[in-house]
């Protein structure tokens, strides 16, 4: 037999103990193989080069779902008749990403990005950014958990399982308050070194600390006045809270486009024209109501057309009924929503804003019985949503005088609710108020839930998104099951937050 | 060294050569040896004293003349295939040898791994080989297209039948859920590249789904291809390692022979034209489910799908009708020029060929051009060291509609549009662009689109790639029973491709913008790709008594770099300038994507035979993959495999009715690795305000292993009657374990793929080969060969215990997808259904506006099996005196297709399944409680159609679209052929001989498949995983083709 290996009196054949040497090349084997990393994308960044995206994401979400959220609490409604989210009509199994941007950003576009962050930043010891991406991934879990209820808490992120149990969303509030509570110690800690970089790619604070702790006292806020309804809510607290949180406008967390024209859409607004994503969209009959005067005094807001595009002849802001479409020859009442507000291509998108607290304030001075504290939040609410419109302060001062009521005394809730209504338009937040309201129309001055509700709703109004059904009925559908999540009015199971259960 | 020195030793040589001369001559031997099967002279044969180096090989004659001495006893004739001859010299000195063909069929020679030729006799795995010729002459500008019905087990699917498109080729059955299962492409020993550029490499990270891109393979010139030998299973592949997990495809080229210089010259030219479209409804007009009309201010088309409706009044007779489709393809025309050159002496042979295609497609305005050169070099450097060089230069040119396939494609829009309306008209009345707007009336430009010819006509999407390929190879005779062999390949191509759409198209690019609102859209990519590898082999061999042993040592290496740079911009300052520098700065993106793979192999193998009548062959390959994590790049996979001729060991002969048999066995496994860079996947751009990266789709996975293959293969080989008969049979049966998989998974990972390695796929099967030759006189004969291949797939697990896991890129149209289900096949299709009960009856619904419907269940079950039961091919050749006919017989019998083409166009009440509207039915079915369902309901337009109504219709349930167990005979390829008489050429000095052809491609088909073609697929051939082929929706199907061509030799 053939055997290269051994040792042979013929000459020629030593030669042959030269080839195995040539075909086995192991010395530099590893490094010859050491090519797996991708040539032209990097598999880890500095810190401050995740920022862009991850503030981006902060909003993409919210933007994304207010689109059929926005139906829901009828800031606008679809030009077609009987649509389905005008009717409060769940997205369908199979649905896709309808109305879940947020549960995505939630753990990938946020989530992972703040796990890369916080560890680099840690190797790196560049403690800045432990806080700010403690208070980011607190803010996320709370819009998210608004959305979409009991979602996976304990075991998220954790990528070596395939499967993802729920946690409650009383839980997820109590951990999310934590968190916030980790974000405070976490910025008061200045020890770390100082990176440069950070305020030039933060760009919604510019790497502020004091403005991320008020941030973070925002959330805070959000969540003990979403609790209302429980026997653990503490108007005080709350009051406390949103105190320690934003001072002015200036504090606005708020997601910024560029505004130079001519660029690619991409770089513009999700809610302005060049990104055409409210064509089928009018402002609605409410909103409209709550601002020419209807429900205000018969004094017209100058908001109205701070906000909204009126018919071109008439000058007149008219709102879509929920689920009527655009009626039969008034295409003219209803040019596109675009060009107001923030219905324009470099218009920022807002977070969380001063006006937003101040109403949180004013029910929670209401409800506690503190009629001056409320009134002097209420108007500061009004007041500063106004300047944000870009109203002219003489306009403002006579709105002031003359729509609403002009003191304590007189205030009632639905003056509070109404006017958070207004000052949160566009936003998801007001959401959470109306269903803590259970979409009560004398709260929310004008809100009728449709008489034709979607026929998955069984009769009941929406309380829930549904998550991506490509994460949670494809490849989570036992725990997504357990959950009740495949029922098909799941849409409609009460949020905890807004029910009085403890 | 003095000249004078010189020339004494030189003297002296010459002295010592006479003497040996004149002491060793004594007398010569002459004489002519022919063949036994036509008497025909034989050239070449092997002339030999037995027991002395000496001999002579025959002249074109078949004559030879050799001296011998007095020692000289025997004779000894051979030549491959033929049985050797030993004849007594005695006293004669002229030898009439007839030589009788060998009935081992030695003449089978096929080309093994590493290019290693083998008598088929050695063989212990199912091979098949197809001549070049044969694929030439079906002119079939993608040499992958004509091996479909010419190799048992092959399954080659075109993508679309539009110029330049890819082929999707796979062997066998799919073994990977998720990863590429194409096979390997070996040209002259070194792997080349078949891949199709990926979408999501470039700007817009579009799914594939509506654009295609040529598979590289088809830059080869089929004229330029001696043969192609398919190497089916892994036992096969087990020496080609990774990348071969799916079979290989092993393409020779033609090379220079000794002999004077042969010029052969070929030209074809091919008219095609695509027939084949499904049926519509000629009863209803066109009315747009909301307020639109064709002459509006604006055209061209995004999404058709959604916008047209025809659910009109019934046409008023006498109303003028327009054949749109006849309209938009019309006659494609395409010429190939071919010339070949060769020749070579003892030392030094040469092959050089040059071709020149071009086709112009029948749909207006597209192309496909292909230039190619080859030339190859063999040298013998000394009796030793043979050298042998090629370099092949390709250049190819497509022009393609913006749109290939799918929603919005030239098809697409010409189906549907109103056939009340002349598409030629690309002006309305208005003078504006004609097409469809704003039907929805809300304001935006988000329902219109180009008419085609519009399109066609000022958007631009073409693409250009150069490629070369060098191959070269040294072979060492080291000692006469060991070989050195050393092969290096380089392959590198650069494409250039471009989109451009008029600033007055409607055209969307993918995941941007609608060109008309950006002032024009202009976007190119250059896609880099190289591939270097290099072989090295020592080869040995050695008998021992009635024992040949040989040995196979080799290292493989190889480095492949692929790199995509594109741009894109918007707002053409000049429409006439096609750069990037023409759009506005502000528009412009750029962005690189690529891949580095590096593999190091080494591998042995280690055959022995018993008197070439047993045979067993054991192998063992060990890959460094540089895409999978450090600790488990290194793996192993042997292989074993065993035959025995029974013929020999039974010492039949050629003419007993059994002549030859032989009975194989093989096991082996092979390793596949992961696809580069997902072991630690790269962050992504962002490309908003701020720039930056973040995390991409993928999760990391540190732990990933090879997946792994293991397959067994039985098969036995008998000849009838001399060998006029021929049944060649395989079983296999093969498991892909630990597949690597990609998986979408909940988000609450954090990411919204993981590469894992899970799941287990099984593919069952029997090929037969049938060889017939049932008549063979002097002037007619009659040759038949017949392929039949049964594969039967099942996944046997998948990922993470899912209970489906789906292609999101096949999710082309509705509620259908190329889904996974365990225990179902590969190839099945999920989708939505009717609700059924327990018992399997439909519920119909008993409440709502739907109330009297069936139910449609949104949720993804098997809904089909593209499977076909099995495959049939049947090629004829027919031989009269100077005319061959050979023609091709392609039978598909089973397998659903989803008909997603009628599922849109029912939506749009185009599909003859309206024409059921209005009547009114008694769907059978129960209700919600049980009871049978007896509500009268009418087949109206809320059942049929979701247009504009916000619900989904019960009668687009995708279930109902699934075309169940399609048949399909194909008359693929038939070729006539005239050889111009011999005699006529015996005084021209110039041309040698001439060949006349006429050829035919698809001309016919007998299906029960309602739609235009069964054989369609939905994606381009890069998809992975089992792909798309079964779904049709919108996809162009092939032309049908008629070529005249001659063929003449100088």
């Amino acid at each position: 037999m053939f055997e290269p290996l051994k040792p042979n009196k013929n000459m020629k054949n030593k030669r042959m103990l030269l080839l195995p040497l040539l075909v086995l090349p192991f010395s530099s084997c590893n490094k010859f193989l050491d090519v797996n990393k991708d040539p032209f994308l990097p598999q880890e960044a500095q810190p401050h080069l995740y920022l862009p995206q991850l503030i981006y994401a902060m909003g993409e979400g919210p933007m994304f779902d207010v689109r059929f959220i926005g139906r829901y609490v009828q800031y606008w409604q679809q030009t077609t008749p009987n649509e389905n989210y005008d009717r409060m009509g769940r997205r369908p199994i199979g649905g896709g990403l309808v109305g879940s941007q947020t549960y995505r950003n939630h753990y990938w576009a946020i989530g992972s990005n703040l796990n890369q962050i916080q560890r680099i930043a840690k190797e790196r010891n560049l403690r800045s950014y432990q806080g700010i991406c403690t208070a980011i991934r607190a803010y996320s879990w709370q819009i998210s958990t608004d959305l979409f209820g009991e979602m996976p808490y304990r075991q998220a992120w954790d990528n070596t399982l395939a499967t993802f149990e729920y946690d409650s969303q009383k839980f997820i509030y109590q951990e999310t308050d934590k968190l916030c509570d980790q974000a405070l110690r976490e910025l008061d800690d200045r020890s770390g070194i100082p990176d440069p970089n950070l305020p030039r790619f933060e760009s919604i604070y510019g790497g502020d600390i004091d403005k991320w702790k008020r941030f973070v006292f925002a959330i805070k806020a959000r969540l003990a006045n979403h609790i209302s309804n429980k026997r653990a809510y503490n108007p005080q607290r709350v009051i406390e809270l949103v105190d320690q949180s934003f001072r002015g406008n200036n504090d606005d967390a708020l997601l910024r486009f560029t505004t130079t024209p001519g660029v690619r859409s991409d770089l513009y607004s999700f809610m302005g024209p060049s990104r055409a994503n409210f064509n089928a969209n009018r402002q609605g009959r409410m909103i409209v109501n709550l601002l020419n005067g209807t429900h205000f005094n018969n004094v017209t807001d100058p908001r109205l057309l701070g906000m909204f595009v009126p018919n071109a002849t008439t000058n007149v802001v008219h709102g879509l009924v929920p689920t009527q479409g655009i009626p039969a020859g008034q295409t003219a009442n209803f040019p596109t929503i675009y060009g107001k507000y923030i219905h324009q291509d470099g218009a920022p998108y807002p977070l969380v804003t001063y006006s937003e607290l101040q109403f949180i304030k004013a029910e929670a001075a209401f409800r506690l019985g503190n009629r001056d504290m409320a009134y002097a939040a209420f108007v500061n609410g009004i007041r500063a949503h106004m300047e944000r419109v870009g109203i002219a302060p003489a306009a403002i001062n006579s709105y002031l005088q003359t729509a609403i009521p002009q003191s304590g005394a007189d205030l009632e809730l639905r003056h509070i609710m109404s006017q958070k209504y207004i000052a949160l338009y566009g936003q998801i937040e007001i959401w959470a108020d109306l269903r803590r309201y259970n979409y009560d129309g004398n709260i929310f001055m004008g809100f009728q839930i449709p008489t034709n509700l979607a026929v998955e709703n069984n009769g009941k109004p929406v309380q829930r998104m549904l998550p991506p059904s490509f994460s949670e009925e494809d490849w989570n559908s036992a725990n997504f099951r357990a959950n009740g999540g495949y029922d098909i009015d799941y849409h409609t199971k009460p949020m905890w937050f807004a029910t009085n259960e403890d | 060294m003095n000249m004078k020195r010189l020339y004494q030793i030189g003297y002296a040589l010459l002295l010592i050569c006479w003497a040996a001369v004149v002491f060793a001559q004594q007398r010569t031997l002459s004489g002519r040896v022919t063949s036994a099967e036509d008497g025909q002279p034989m050239p070449g044969v092997n002339v030999t004293i037995k027991g002395q180096n000496r001999g002579a090989v025959t002249d074109v004659d078949g004559r030879f003349v050799l001296s011998v001495d007095a020692n000289a006893k025997v004779l000894v004739f051979s030549f491959v295939g033929m049985k050797t001859r030993e004849v007594d010299i005695g006293a004669q000195s002229v030898f009439d040898i007839v030589m009788q063909p060998d009935t081992r069929e030695l003449r089978e020679v096929v080309v093994t791994a590493f290019g290693i030729e083998r008598s088929k006799q050695e063989v212990s795995y199912a091979v098949q080989e197809v001549k070049g010729e044969e694929l030439a002459e079906t002119l079939r500008p993608n040499v992958l297209n004509s091996l479909q019905g010419r190799i048992a087990g092959i399954n080659v699917g075109l993508t679309v039948g539009t110029p330049g498109a890819s082929s999707q080729i796979v062997l066998r059955g799919a073994t990977s859920m998720d990863g590429n299962n194409q096979p390997l492409f070996v040209v002259d020993g070194v792997p080349v590249d078949n891949s199709t550029m990926r979408e999501g490499f470039i700007v817009g990270d579009a799914p594939n789904r509506n654009s295609d891109y040529t598979n590289r393979i088809a830059d080869l010139n089929p004229n330029d291809i001696e043969s192609v030998t398919v190497l089916k299973g892994p036992a096969a592949a087990a020496l080609y390692g990774v990348d071969a997990a799916g079979g290989a495809i092993i393409i020779t080229t033609k090379k220079g022979k000794k002999g004077t210089m042969k010029i052969e010259y070929s030209a074809n030219s091919q008219w095609e034209r695509i027939t084949r479209f499904p049926k519509t409804q000629d009863v209803y007009g066109f009315n747009p489910f909301a307020s639109g009309t064709l002459t509006a201010t604006t055209s061209t088309a995004t999404a058709p799908n959604v916008i047209m409706g025809f659910w009109g009044a019934e046409i008023p007779p006498g109303t003028p009708r327009y054949n749109n489709l006849r309209s938009v393809f019309q006659w494609g025309f395409n010429q190939i020029h071919n010339i070949n050159i060769s020749g070579g002496s003892d030392l030094f042979t040469y092959n050089a060929s040059g071709s020149v295609f071009r086709q112009n497609g029948s749909i207006p305005n597209t192309k496909f051009d292909r230039n190619t050169f080859r030339l190859s070099t063999g040298a013998k450097l000394s009796e030793k060291i043979r050298l042998t060089t090629s370099v092949q230069y390709t250049s190819s040119f497509a022009k393609r509609p913006p749109v290939t396939k799918g929603a919005g494609s030239a098809y697409n829009i010409a189906l549907t549009w109103p056939n009340t309306r002349d598409i030629r008209n690309t002006r309305g009345e208005d003078g504006a662009l004609t097409g469809i707007a704003d039907i929805n009336n809300d304001g935006q430009p988000d329902d219109v689109f180009d008419n085609p010819f519009f399109n066609l006509e000022r958007n631009i999407t073409q693409d250009k790639t150069n490629r070369v390929l060098l191959n070269g190879s040294f072979s060492y005779d080291v000692l006469d029973w060991l070989n050195l062999t050393g092969r290096l390949g380089y392959d590198n191509y650069y494409t250039y491709g471009m989109t451009f759409y008029d600033p007055q198209s409607w055209a969307r690019y993918p995941n941007r913008n609608i060109a008309r609102l950006v002032g024009g859209v202009f976007a190119e990519y250059e896609n880099k790709s190289s591939l270097l590898n290099s072989f090295l082999l020592i080869n040995a061999k050695k008998k021992f008594g009635d024992f040949n042993t040989a040995l196979t040592l080799g290292n493989y290496t190889e480095d492949k770099l692929y790199r995509v740079d594109s741009r894109y911009g918007e707002n053409l300052a000049d429409p006439d300038l096609l750069s990037i520098s023409s759009t506005a700065l502000a528009t412009r993106e750029v962005i690189t994507r690529g891949t580095q793979r590096r593999l190091v192999s080494v591998f042995g193998e280690l055959k022995a035979d018993y008197k070439n009548m047993v045979y067993l062959s054991i192998t063992g390959r060990n890959d460094w993959s540089s895409t999978m994590p450090r600790a488990n790049r290194s793996f192993f996979y042997p292989s074993i495999s065993g035959n025995a001729v029974i013929s020999e060991i039974l010492g039949l002969e050629s003419t007993d009715k059994v002549s030859f048999a032989k009975a194989r066995i093989s096991y082996a496994e092979v390793g596949k690795d992961a696809p580069p860079h997902q072991v630690l996947p790269a962050l992504q751009e962002f490309t908003r305000t701020g720039g930056g990266y973040n995390v991409g789709f993928f999760g990391p996975n540190p732990n990933l292993v090879p997946e792994r293959t293991t397959s067994f293969e039985a098969g036995f080989d008998v000849k009838f009657l001399g060998n006029r008969l021929g049944v060649d049979f395989t079983y296999y049966r093969m498991t892909s374990r630990n597949q690597i998989v990609q998986p979408r998974l909940s988000y609450a990972s954090g990411y919204i793929l993981q590469i894992v390695n899970s799941g287990e796929v099984e593919n069952r099967g029997v090929e037969i080969v049938l060889n017939a030759n049932p008549i063979r006189t002097n002037d007619f004969d009659w040759s038949l060969i017949g392929n039949f291949a049964l594969n039967r797939n099942k996944v046997l697990s998948l990922p993470n215990g899912y209970s489906e896991f789906y292609l999101s890129d096949t999710w082309l149209a509705g509620g259908a997808r190329a889904g996974y289900v365990p225990g179902e096949s590969i190839l099945t299709i999920t989708g939505n259904t009717m609700r059924r009960d327990a018992n399997g009856n439909i519920i119909i619904a008993n409440t709502g506006a739907l109330a009297g419907y069936p139910i449609r269940e949104n949720t993804y079950t098997k809904i089909g099996n593209r499977q076909p039961l099995f495959n049939l091919g049947l090629t004829n050749n027919l031989k009269y005196k100077n005319f061959t006919l050979s023609f091709l017989f392609d039978l598909r019998w089973g397998g659903d297709v989803f008909n997603a083409t009628d599922w849109a166009l029912t939506n749009l009440g185009l599909s003859m399944r309206t024409l059921q509207r209005g009547q009114r039915v008694v769907f059978e079915g129960v209700l919600p409680d049980g009871t049978p369902n007896t509500r009268e309901v009418e087949l109206n337009r809320a059942y049929f159609s979701s247009l504009g109504t916000g619900s989904t219709a019960p009668g687009l349930i995708e279930e109902l679209f699934i075309e169940k167990n399609i048949k399909a005979l194909r008359l693929r390829d038939v070729t006539f052929t005239y050889t111009m008489p011999k005699n006529i050429f015996t005084d021209s000095k110039f041309v040698k001989s001439l060949q006349l052809t006429a050829t035919g491609t698809n001309l016919w088909l007998l299906t029960n498949y309602t739609g235009a073609d069964p054989d369609v697929n939905g994606l381009n051939a890069s998809a992975r995983g089992s792909g798309a082929m079964g779904f049709d929706y919108y996809s162009v199907p092939a032309p049908i083709a008629l070529a005249l061509g001659l063929r003449a030799s100088f």
